[in-house]
């Protein structure tokens, strides 16, 4: 093997490497923060819990639940329940532009959890989701 | 009739020709009126009756004996008392116009050319279209709409007052005047007139022609590609606000409310409709700048005019579907429509409008789904 042959091998595997660590590391750097929040440590079953909880909708009108706009398949599109838009697949495995983005992710979880919940949710429930999603 | 009576020809047939094609283009015209989907076929019966016109007025000229103007020059008093003996006893018999009929047509003309440029008018200042676009503002066009309908009806009782005298006239002097007008012959000793017969087959001709010309755009289309004849260039659009809108819903554009209420909207983002939009300053400020720039009288289009006018001034409307102008153009559209798998919901207006991201809303680009 000659030379730049190895070179150019090797700078092909070191970025496919390298791009492979950006897209964990967005997810990590979240995690770090919550760490740094005073959160964790995060577990997958936990998030799954926190995924499933349904809470009454403070207006009197139907119960609002994570699937209530996602649907209970991640790996499928869904409607969104008011306005009846088409949402991606949340699951990474179908959908690669998932998890990618720290602030898309830190938008979506004020602005989802603060009308599913009503209220923001906490470093250790954004942590736990953070866990259970990126498995999907 | 007296014994002399021939077979004497008195319309020559261009003119015959122009009468008719010039009643179904002013029928068609009629019928299209009311249709905003239909525009496109409604102007075209008006470029033919405006052509049509056109060719009466040389005809009346350098046409054959009883088409010419010269032939039937009446006063109003002639009109007056001609009309006063049809109704009192025996009207003295003309071959070719008489002269109450002679002013119906001269009004007839009058009329149709005012209604073609009236309809010119609205073309251009409410749709932007046509030679006029540049002439008439929105507003002023809006006016003319009200003018043209108004010069529309006056022709309708123009055109029952032809056709009333028509029958009194064929009953009175015992001649079917329909048929004349379809044959071109009278019963009478009176000259007859050239044919012209090549000239009323061109005639016809052009204007079967310009029918595929001018519709030609349809014969390409299909469900998938449709035909959208007068379809504008895209609104101003802005990245952040298609990418910011469309997460949760269709990206209005802007120019669907006017300033105050994208103000009201975006200052009261912590409550979007039950959602915290928790937009940060930087990205607030780029989407209500591009929001007011763009706001409903900021835009020179007709819907966006017509919608802001239609909202009292100190009313602050959050959503489109408030807007008195949405809900009366809105309201012919069934529950049924409404509930349509593609439709389902009032903020969807993209199942209808084809262009709705370009923000145009024009006429033409409406479709309900099957």
């Amino acid at each position: 093997m000659k030379i730049y042959e190895l070179v150019s091998c090797t700078s092909v595997i070191a970025v496919f490497l390298f791009s492979q660590t950006v897209s964990a590391s967005t997810v990590d750097v979240l995690l770090d923060t919550y760490q740094q929040q005073g959160a964790g440590p995060f577990s997958a079953e936990a998030g799954q819990l926190f995924w499933g909880k349904i809470y009454s909708s403070k207006d009197g009108g139907q119960d609002r639940q994570c699937a209530t706009c996602h649907s209970d398949d991640l790996t499928k599109p869904s409607k969104h329940v008011k306005t009846g838009k088409v949402i991606e697949p949340l699951a990474p495995s179908v959908n690669s532009q998932r998890f990618t983005d720290e602030k898309k992710i830190e938008k979506w979880f004020k602005r989802n959890c603060k009308w599913t919940l009503g209220r923001e949710c906490s470093a250790q429930e954004k942590g736990d989701l953070l866990m259970f999603l990126i498995k999907q | 009739m007296n014994s002399e009576s021939r077979k004497t020809l008195i319309w020559d047939l261009p003119l015959r020709v122009f009468h008719w094609m010039f009643a179904a283009a002013f029928l068609a015209g009629w019928i299209t009126s009311e249709s905003d989907r239909l525009l496109y076929a409604h102007t075209y019966a008006g470029y033919v009756m405006a052509g049509l016109l056109i060719f009466r007025l040389i005809w009346g000229l350098c046409g054959g004996t009883y088409s010419r103007f010269g032939s039937f020059r009446f006063s109003p008093k002639q009109a007056f008392s001609y009309a006063r003996t049809v109704l009192t006893g025996k009207p003295r018999h003309y071959i070719g116009h008489n002269p109450a009929g002679s002013w119906v047509i001269y009004l007839l003309f009058l009329l149709t050319a005012l209604l073609c440029l009236t309809g010119l008018m609205v073309l251009g200042g409410e749709e932007g279209q046509g030679p006029m676009r540049e002439l008439v503002s929105i507003p002023l066009g809006v006016f003319f709409h009200d003018v043209h309908m108004y010069i529309a009806w006056l022709m309708v009782v123009l055109v029952a007052f032809h056709i009333g005298g028509v029958i009194v006239e064929s009953y009175v002097h015992r001649e079917n005047l329909a048929r004349a007008m379809l044959d071109g012959f009278k019963e009478d000793s009176g000259r007859s007139s050239k044919s012209f017969i090549s000239l009323g087959i061109f005639l016809f001709l052009v204007i079967v022609v310009s029918l595929p010309v001018y519709f030609q755009g349809y014969l390409g289309a299909s469900a998938d590609k449709p035909y959208t004849p007068y379809l504008q260039s895209a609104l101003p659009g802005n990245a952040a606000w298609i990418e910011e809108c469309s997460d949760c819903h269709s990206a209005y554009h802007p120019s669907l409310l006017p300033a105050r209420s994208w103000v009201a909207i975006f200052n009261g983002q912590a409550d979007h409709f039950g959602d915290d939009l928790g937009l940060d300053d930087s990205m607030l400020s780029e989407l209500l700048t591009y929001a007011i720039d763009n706001a409903a009288e900021n835009t020179m289009i007709e819907f966006a005019w017509k919608i802001n006018k239609s909202i009292p001034i100190d009313d602050i409307p959050l959503r489109i579907t408030e807007t008195s102008y949405w809900v009366k153009k809105h309201e012919s559209i069934s529950k049924l429509t409404w509930q349509h798998p593609d439709v389902k919901n009032k903020g969807n207006c993209a199942a209808c409008h084809l262009d709705a991201d370009k923000g145009t809303f024009q006429d033409s680009a409406m479709r309900i789904p099957d």
